[in-house]
């Protein structure tokens, strides 16, 4: 397919009218970024496809990006004229006007050969024409930008979309990717089947639950049926034995009422009624029937009881009164006037007994009280006595005593005249010292010769006072003992004097205890005094002794007199007892007799209520045997119910497990649809890897992509079910392997992604190439490359390249001669459009 | 070279008989409204059998 021209107006960047003739050659646009090359090659894209690559998303959506912003008609118009390889002419003009999104039909007119087509024939007979798909357009065709940009600079996913997009196995991978989506386990579908399986899970255990119960239910039904069969009751016809079990408890009741005299139970009773319709009814009845018989019971009870604590109450009074009647016959005692005269009597001596005691313990207290003080004034006398004894022995009686210090002070006196004499001697001596000394350069008045009166002075002094300073330290010494001795004999005298009061003050207490001894036990106290007085508390001792033993008879006597009258009391208490009890009346002997006879007959009325009691109890047995027959009923209803209910929840069980298998089979489909993708897309890509592998190599080498990786290999791998693709290099040699993306420059992986792109080309039937900026980071040198593979591609393919790159553009020009290359310049963008120019 | 209805048609020949109606529903879809639309017949497929 070569195009023979173009001619675009109102299209994205171009306004007015832009006609390129080519003659089927190839053609080359030249001009500045953003003056409308890539405008004219989407203009090819969008003639032929009906739409645009990358023109996407939500923006495109709100604005017509298509038709120029400028034209005055608000439409946007491209004819393209083409020449087929059967050389079939083709002539189309695809137009639309401005609406408010990107997306969008256009109307196209067609004209093959002469024949015209319009709308969706047209766009049918292009599609049969062309041999391409929009697909393929993107892949083989048109490298845009975009696509270069993905294989060079995006991650492994993103290349891989790219590559899926050049091999054409784009559509088949998105596809498997989005079927591979739905079997994670996260997926809606595997979600679903959760929730179900959950569903029949949760049902299932309800179903057994309520099957569970069933089971119960039915046990419990037949062990009723059982109990009843065994109680004699024909379970075959129920109706009769609730009638015959119902009047025969009505009966029972209604007797016992009467028996009782329950007179307000009676039309209670007779009212009674059971109806045979269900459970429900029969309880009904029986309830009332139940709280009849509790009445009953509790009225039969309570008569029983209460006769029961008749006959204790009575027993006990029998016994005590034969208990205090026998007390008293043994204590010899009967009569209440004997008695109190005997109590007095004995109360009476206590009393003499008691004070006489008191008598006789006061003085024995007293005596021994004298006893302790007269031991204590002998034993001080005693000390006393020692101490005036050392007293004499050592200074002498009293008059020796004063006499020695009589003899004493005249010894004192003589000493202080002494001492009064040595201190005048003292003081003429230092007199005279004083006059010599004051009249020691005078010739001495008695030999008229000059006195040496140190000399005489020491000399005296020597002399004088050390006879003088003994002497009066002998006296001082001896005045000294005078004074001590003196000091020890007033001492002595004062402790003697201070003796011999005590001496006569405890001769005086002496007397006193003799008196008192005296007014105690009336006899007069002899020596030795110690032992009179112990011998008189000796004898009140014993006197003391003979009257508490008395006072201990005394007392057990009143007390038996005190206990028999307690007893003839209490007796009187219990007979009053018994006369209320009875309302009798007499002596002891009648009334115990009247006892007797009373607790007889009360044991036999308890015998007859016992049996009345018992009756009304025995009323459960047909009571339970009816609650036997409703719970019969019951169950039965119930059965019934949980028998609707499995059958409901095995319904719902049927449909959730038919959801499921349906599930199951949407799963295995999609297993199949995703591993048959898998196998078809690896086959395709085997296929298209083994036959583009000898192109990609002669392209990329002649591009000079690298200069030690020579060849390149495109791996795909599989990683969490999506196909990626590992681009790799091999040294010449295919000893050395590396990822391209880790070892290359970004001008290595351009070319690597344009070779991959041309190889893919030349496969292509379309037979035409387009490239947008093809030139974009490369050297010189790889300019030159990339002309030179162009240049030969040219032989039998269009190609169309838009460059903004002048020196790549004057190498394709200086390379590529007019005969195969048509080339513009695009100039002066305004609001009009580029202005063109052709140059080649 | 990969065509896309060729590639498609060879998955329906792998794919078992009683799978191909599902296939073809979804290639349908997809065909309509890329993965979006094939997403959207999936959960569409699902609503039905869980409301069933």
């Amino acid at each position: 397919m070569h195009i023979q021209s173009l001619e675009i107006s109102g299209f994205r960047g171009i306004n007015r009218s832009l006609r390129f003739g080519t003659d089927g050659k190839s053609l080359l646009l030249v001009g500045e970024n953003g003056v409308g090359k890539t405008s004219i090659l989407q203009g090819i894209e969008w003639g032929l496809l009906g739409e645009v690559a990358f023109l996407e998303g939500d923006e495109f959506k709100r604005e017509d990006a298509l038709v120029n912003l400028f034209n005055e008609n608000g439409v946007a118009g491209v004819k393209i004229a083409i020449k087929d390889e059967k050389g079939a002419s083709l002539e189309m003009v695809r137009e639309r006007k401005r609406l408010s999104r990107t997306k969008g039909r256009s109307s196209i007119v067609l004209n093959v050969d002469g024949e015209g087509y319009k709308a969706k024939s047209a766009e049918a007979k292009l599609v049969e024409l062309l041999e391409f798909s929009p697909e393929e357009y993107s892949t083989t065709i048109h490298l845009h930008q975009e696509v270069i940009r993905e294989l060079v600079e995006g991650g492994e996913k993103a290349r891989s979309r790219a590559i899926n997009k050049i091999l054409g196995i784009d559509l088949l991978s998105d596809f498997g990717e989005i079927v591979t989506k739905q079997l994670h386990s996260a997926s809606v579908v595997n979600r679903s089947l959760r929730a179900i399986q959950k569903i029949v899970e949760h049902l299932s255990v309800e179903r057994k639950t309520i099957n569970d119960t069933k089971v119960a239910e039915e046990r419990a039904l037949e062990s009723t049926r059982a109990r009843l069969v065994e109680k004699g009751v024909n379970v075959e016809k129920l109706d009769q034995a609730i009638s015959s079990l119902f009047s025969e408890t009505k009966q029972v009741m209604d007797e016992t009422a009467k028996e009782l005299a329950i007179d307000k139970l009676v039309p209670r009773i007779s009212s009674l009624e059971i109806l045979i319709e269900g459970a429900d009814k029969i309880e009904e009845g029986l309830d009332e029937i139940k709280d009849v018989k509790r009445e009953l019971s509790s009225v039969a009870h309570k008569l029983v009881s209460g006769t029961q604590n008749e006959i204790v109450e009575l027993d006990l009074l029998k016994k005590q009164h034969t208990s205090y009647l026998s007390q008293l016959t043994e204590l010899k005692l009967k009569d209440k006037a004997e008695i109190d005269n005997q109590m007095k009597t004995v109360g009476s001596e206590l009393t003499e007994l008691d004070e006489k005691l008191a008598g006789l313990r006061s003085k024995e207290s007293r005596l021994k009280d004298l006893k302790d003080d007269v031991n204590r004034v002998l034993n001080r006398i005693n000390e006393s006595s020692k101490e005036v004894c050392s007293i004499v022995e050592n200074y002498g009686d009293e008059d020796a005593i004063e006499q020695k210090q009589r003899m004493l002070i005249e010894q004192e006196n003589n000493l202080k005249q002494d001492l009064d004499r040595l201190g005048v001697y003292n003081n003429l001596l230092n007199l005279a010292r004083t006059y010599i000394e004051a009249t020691r350069e005078n010739i001495c008045p008695v030999c008229d010769r000059p006195i040496e009166y140190k000399s005489i002075l020491s000399s005296i002094q020597k002399k004088i006072s050390e006879k003088l300073i003994k002497h009066m330290e002998e006296l001082r010494q001896r005045q000294q003992k005078v004074k001590e001795d003196k000091g020890k004999l007033m001492e002595a005298l004062k402790e003697l004097k201070r003796l011999k009061e005590s001496l006569e003050g405890y001769k005086v207490k002496l007397d006193e205890a003799k008196k008192q001894f005296y007014e105690i036990t009336g006899f007069e106290l002899v020596e030795p005094i110690l032992s009179s007085i112990e011998s008189q508390i000796g004898e009140l001792g014993k006197n003391i002794e003979e009257n508490e033993q008395r006072i201990e008879e005394f007392n057990a006597r009143l007390n038996q007199l005190k206990r028999a009258q307690s007893i003839i009391e209490n007796l009187a208490l219990v007979e009053k007892k018994i006369s209320d009890a009875l309302g009798v009346s007499g002596s002891s002997t009648e009334l115990s007799e009247a006892l007797l006879k009373n607790i007889k007959s009360e044991r036999e009325e308890l015998k007859k209520l016992r049996l009345i009691y018992e009756r009304v109890e025995k009323l459960d047995e047909k009571i339970n045997l009816l609650e036997d027959i409703a719970t019969l009923f019951r169950r039965s209803a119930s059965l019934n119910g949980l028998n609707k209910s499995l059958k409901e929840i095995d319904q719902k069980l049927l449909i959730q497990q038919e959801k499921l298998q349906k599930l199951h089979e949407l799963i295995d489909a999609l297993t199949d649809i995703r591993d048959a993708i898998n196998s078809v897309k690896m086959e395709a890509l085997e296929e298209i890897l083994s036959t583009i592998r000898d192109d990609l190599n002669a392209i990329y080498s002649r591009l000079l992509g690298h200069p030690f990786f020579i060849q390149l290999q495109l791996i795909p791998e599989e990683e969490r079910g999506t196909h990626i693709y590992r681009i790799k290099a091999q040294s010449k040699d295919e000893a050395y392997t590396t990822y391209v993306r880790t070892r290359f420059s970004q001008t290595q992986r351009n070319l690597v992604a344009i070779s991959l792109f041309l190889a893919m080309a030349k496969r292509s039937p379309a037979r035409l190439v387009i490239l947008d900026d093809p030139s974009q980071s490369l050297d010189l040198e790889h300019k030159k490359a990339l002309v030179e593979v162009l240049h030969a591609l040219m032989e039998d393919i269009q190609v169309i390249v838009a460059t903004q790159d002048e020196v790549f553009a004057g190498q394709m020009l200086k390379s590529i001669s007019s005969e195969k290359l048509r080339a513009y310049k695009l100039s002066r963008w305004s609001e009009g459009g580029p202005v063109l120019e052709e140059i080649h | 070279m990969g065509d896309v209805p060729e590639l498609f048609e060879m998955v329906s020949r792998k794919v078992q008989q009683n799978h191909r109606e599902l296939l073809e529903l979804l290639i349908d879809s997809f065909k309509e409204g890329g993965s979006g639309s094939l997403e959207a017949k999936i959960k569409e497929i699902l609503r039905n059998i869980e409301e069933e």
